[in-house]
């Protein structure tokens, strides 16, 4: 089994949201918004912290109601699918997830085994145990299969999330800041890894320039609305940095590779 | 693969191992009392009255079969059915310290013995230890449905947090009653009566109750076990387990009024008997692993063998008197406790 | 005899008695023959407490059941002030009189409701009549000019206590009589307890008979066993107690050896919360303890708790259980 197998989605949908408004109690967390994550590209949901990101995510996963509004995966309202239907659908590597329950990283992947299975039997038709090693194979931690969660460093642990997510065969994937915690080496791969899936995904980010080199468009919220999306040199304009970050910076061509990355002239404005 | 099957493996050796332990130990159980039956007589008796034949006098019937097999298994039944709410609830909240009293069915259930007891206000037709029962069970369901109405006032379902801060409220509202009620009203020994029964006893078990409790038992295992792989759903918290297509509220509600209607039956006939549900959990997933197949059915195993052994040292540790059950598994449970958590891994 | 130590044990044996006060160097006096007037001050030791009383008290307060029930068959119910806490009901016999007595309260009083009834003497039957919250500490009671007495067999030091005999129940009638200058009633009163005790023994209804005695409980049952008012009421009928063996007046039995001795009869202790009737119905429901051959023939004997206590109600509690016995007539 490769993992061109793992897709049991016959296409890679689009994701799109409209209208979404969520209230806590009576501060306003998201405000009207919409949102285009394109089928089989990488999305980078960006905006200062407390901007509505992680909300914004579990309602595009399906886990929160919104007060208004729709979340579509192609043509069908997430909502309207059953709880086992949806994790088959969308699943969500959660911010900083972690337990102090010793289960191997085997055990952790086949968790996303539970909503292809019966409640009292086994699988529903296919092997999951074959799915398990495919995914540890793709995110490399076949050699660490048996290793306790406790044991496992940062990298390893965002790596085995992805898998468990990956084996839930969905056709949506969100990421909520998966590169927190993580050195530069391993935010890079994991990221490479998440890109090369070829899923539709949308990923919380902080860093600007990892959105840049690895997703195709952006989001920017501000205070629960939109502050422009679209394809990540178009939308990240200087006058949009200034306004959502209030920095000083620009996105420039890189003067080596064919992309762009962030300059900032080091101006921070006070009270920012 | 080989090595899940070995874990796999683990599992189905500690609870074989388990349940070899507790027929052994029965046999022994079976024949200590105040009054000396040998093992060869407790044998004779039960292949007797399981068909087999052979002579045995109706005194040693009456002591083995009447009087302690009821009680040797309703220790099983109920430990294991304290074992299986303590190991479902931990996860459910994921909390260490989580128990099946944990809803305050503990102290509704006293609300409900004490005030039978103490105020001796009768039910009808019912002979005092069946009132008694009948009473704690009702005050355990009682103290559950308060603490589920604060717990999920306003919405937002049942958050572990919340609700065990109404457990603890409730708790705390019933044993101002109970002591009140106690000193106030209390007659002749009526305040040792009551900490006996806090302290649960399973003296006086017949056959009637402890066909209850082992159907309680028999409910939990299938219950919860049916329910267990969405409890490991519950491992990296709630918004993973929804995220993983478990209706997490629903699950809640379902597992929570579960345990607690399964704890309550079994307070109703043995009283509290505290630490089984804290610490088998936390003892057995060492030995089985944490999914929760291995560790439900192991902890349905080791509370069964751990309270049949507290029971048994409770009826034969001194001479012509019952220790109180509940106060060795306490005894037992406590340095157990402070061990394991010593070792824990950090998250 | 006016000064004496309430010693434990020694009350068995008069002759130690005399000696002990012989040692406390208290010069013997005549009180039955004396004026009224004569009599006082009585000094007593009790329970390690010295009590003297100047003159005849005249507003005695007692506090449970036990010391109640002593002042009324001592006929001196006319000095009581206020009573307190019962545990089941006052004897018939003395229903009338306790009728005109004022009841502080239910259980204890509180101290202000004591102080209210004005006591010169707060009588007792257990040493919790004296927290804090109830009459308070004897001395203190008694520099405020209340005297105090407690019945030995609450002595709060329990080596004080003496054995739970018929002797030392009688003791105590004395010791009260004395206080309150009325000896003279008590030698009516014991004489009489032990001519009805005499004629029990002669009698002995219960010779050859092995009995259960059932206080309370269920799961495990709580009986009587071979210190107290139990044994005591089963050596006048000439029964054996099962459980004699038992060093207390009640302690833990088992339904095990209850099965394996399948006595001739059961006592069934009669108190409000634990009734007869309730642990009748227990036995006979039960699938195992239904099978006893005392059960099976209805071979119950009821008495009420407070006439199987060491007090002045023990010799009732010996008779009644002496005619419920004659009336089954379970004799081999």
């Amino acid at each position: 089994m490769t993992h061109r197998d793992l897709c049991v989605h016959s296409s890679t949908p689009d994701l799109r949201a409209s209208g979404i408004v969520v209230r806590l109690g009576v501060d306003v967390v998201l405000d009207g918004v919409d949102v285009l994550a394109r089928g089989g590209r990488v999305t980078a949901l960006l905006g200062p912290n407390g901007s509505g990101k992680t909300t914004l995510l579990h309602v595009l996963a399906g886990l929160r109601k919104p007060e208004r509004g729709t979340v579509l995966v192609g043509d069908v309202a997430i909502r309207s699918l059953s709880h086992r239907r949806r994790a088959q659908t969308v699943a969500l590597v959660e911010q900083h997830a972690t337990t102090t329950t010793d289960l191997t990283v085997r055990q952790v992947v086949a968790l996303g085994r539970l909503p292809h299975r019966r409640m009292l039997g086994g699988a529903r038709g296919d092997s999951g145990a074959e799915v398990v090693d495919t995914v540890m194979d793709l995110v490399g931690l076949t050699h660490l299969a048996d290793r306790g969660w406790t044991t496992l460093s940062g990298g390893e642990r965002q790596r085995a999330h992805l898998a468990r997510t990956l084996a839930q065969q969905p056709a949506v994937l969100l990421l909520d800041e998966p590169t927190n915690h993580l050195d530069l080496g391993q935010q890079l791969r994991f990221l490479a890894l998440a890109r090369d899936l070829g899923l539709t995904t949308v990923a919380a980010l902080h860093d600007l320039e990892l959105a840049t080199a690895f997703c195709d468009d952006v989001v920017v919220l501000n205070h629960g609305r939109v502050h422009g999306q679209g394809p990540v040199t178009s939308t990240l304009t200087a006058s949009l940095l200034r306004e959502v970050y209030h920095v000083d910076a620009s996105l420039d061509p890189h003067p080596r590779l064919d992309r762009h990355h962030l300059v900032w002239d080091g101006h921070v404005e006070e009270n920012s | 693969m080989s090595v899940a099957r070995l874990a796999a493996g683990r599992a189905v050796v500690v609870v074989t191992l388990t349940a070899a332990a507790l027929v052994a130990s029965a046999a022994v159980a079976l024949s200590l009392g105040s009054v000396d039956v040998p093992v060869a007589r407790v044998l004779a008796v039960l292949l007797r009255r399981l068909g087999a034949g052979g002579e045995v006098t109706v005194l040693e019937d009456q002591l083995v079969w009447q009087l302690r097999l009821p009680r040797v298994m309703g220790a099983m039944a109920a430990g294991a059915v304290l074992a299986l709410c303590g190991a479902v609830l931990q996860s459910l909240t994921r909390n260490d310290l989580a128990d099946p009293f944990l809803l305050g069915v503990s102290s509704g259930a006293t609300v409900g013995a004490v005030t039978i007891m103490v105020l001796g206000i009768g039910v009808g037709g019912l002979v005092a230890s069946a009132a008694v029962s009948a009473a704690a069970f009702a005050g355990a369901l009682a103290a559950l449905a308060v603490v589920l109405v604060i717990a999920s006032a306003g919405g937002r379902g049942l958050s572990p947090h919340r609700t065990v801060l109404a457990g603890v409220a409730v708790a705390y509202l019933c044993s101002a009653y109970t002591s009140v009620v106690v000193i106030m009203h209390g007659e002749g020994d009526a305040a040792r009566r009551v900490l006996s029964w806090t302290l649960g006893s399973l003296a006086g078990l017949r056959w009637d109750s402890t066909l209850v409790l082992l159907g309680a038992a028999l409910v939990a295992l299938v219950w919860f076990f049916a329910y267990a792989e969405r409890l490991d759903a519950f491992t990296f918290g709630e918004v993973s387990a929804q995220s993983l297509g478990v209706p997490v509220t629903s699950t809640r509600w379902v597992l929570m009024v579960g345990t607690a209607v399964v704890t309550a039956t079994t307070v109703a006939y043995v009283g509290v008997i505290g630490f089984v549900g804290l610490v088998v959990p936390h003892l057995v997933r060492p030995l089985v692993g944490n999914r929760h197949r291995a560790v439900l059915l192991a902890s349905a195993a080791g509370g069964s063998l751990l309270l049949m052994w507290a029971d048994t040292a409770a009826r034969s540790l001194v001479d012509r008197q019952e220790v109180p059950v509940g106060a060795l598994t306490a005894l037992l449970g406590a340095p157990v406790l402070v061990w394991l958590m010593a070792r824990r891994p950090r998250a | 005899m006016i000064r004496r130590a309430a010693m434990p044990g020694l009350s068995l044996a008069a002759g130690a008695v005399l000696l002990l006060a012989g040692c406390a160097g208290a010069p013997e006096k005549e009180t039955a023959t004396a004026e009224s007037g004569d009599r006082f001050p009585v000094e007593l030791v009790n329970c390690d407490h010295e009590v003297v009383v100047a003159s005849a008290p005249e507003r005695v307060v007692t506090l449970n059941q036990g010391a109640t029930e002593v002042v009324l068959a001592l006929g001196l119910g006319d000095r009581l002030a206020g009573t307190a806490y019962l545990d089941d009901a006052i004897s018939d016999r003395w229903a009338q009189e306790y009728e005109q007595v004022p009841v502080l309260a239910a259980e204890y009083p509180t101290n202000e409701a004591l102080l209210e009834a004005e006591p010169d003497l707060v009588y007792a039957s257990y040493a919790s009549a004296f927290d804090k919250g109830v009459a308070g500490d004897r001395t203190v009671l008694a520099g405020s000019g209340t005297q105090s007495y407690l019945s030995p067999f609450g002595c709060p030091d329990e080596s004080q206590r003496p054995a739970p005999t018929f002797d030392a129940v009688w003791q105590e009638l004395d010791d009260v009589a004395e206080l309150l200058g009325e000896p003279g009633t008590s030698k009516a009163l014991v004489s009489e307890q032990k001519e009805t005790l005499e004629s029990i023994r002669d009698a002995a209804p219960g010779q050859g008979l092995t009995a259960l005695w059932y206080d309370s409980g269920d799961k495990t049952p709580l009986v009587g066993g071979g210190q107290s008012g139990p044994q005591l009421i089963l050596d006048a009928v000439g029964a054996e107690n099962m459980f004699d063996d038992i060093e207390r007046g009640w302690g833990e039995g088992s339904w095990e050896a209850v099965l394996a001795t399948d006595p001739d009869v059961i006592v069934l202790a009669d108190a409000s919360w634990s009734s007869a009737e309730e642990k009748k119905a227990y036995l006979e429901k039960d699938p195992v303890l239904s099978e006893l051959t005392a059960v099976k023939k209805g071979a119950f004997v009821t008495v009420a708790y407070s006439e199987a206590t060491p007090g002045v109600r023990m010799v009732d509690g010996a008779a009644s259980v002496a005619s419920q016995l004659a009336d089954l007539d379970l004799r081999p």
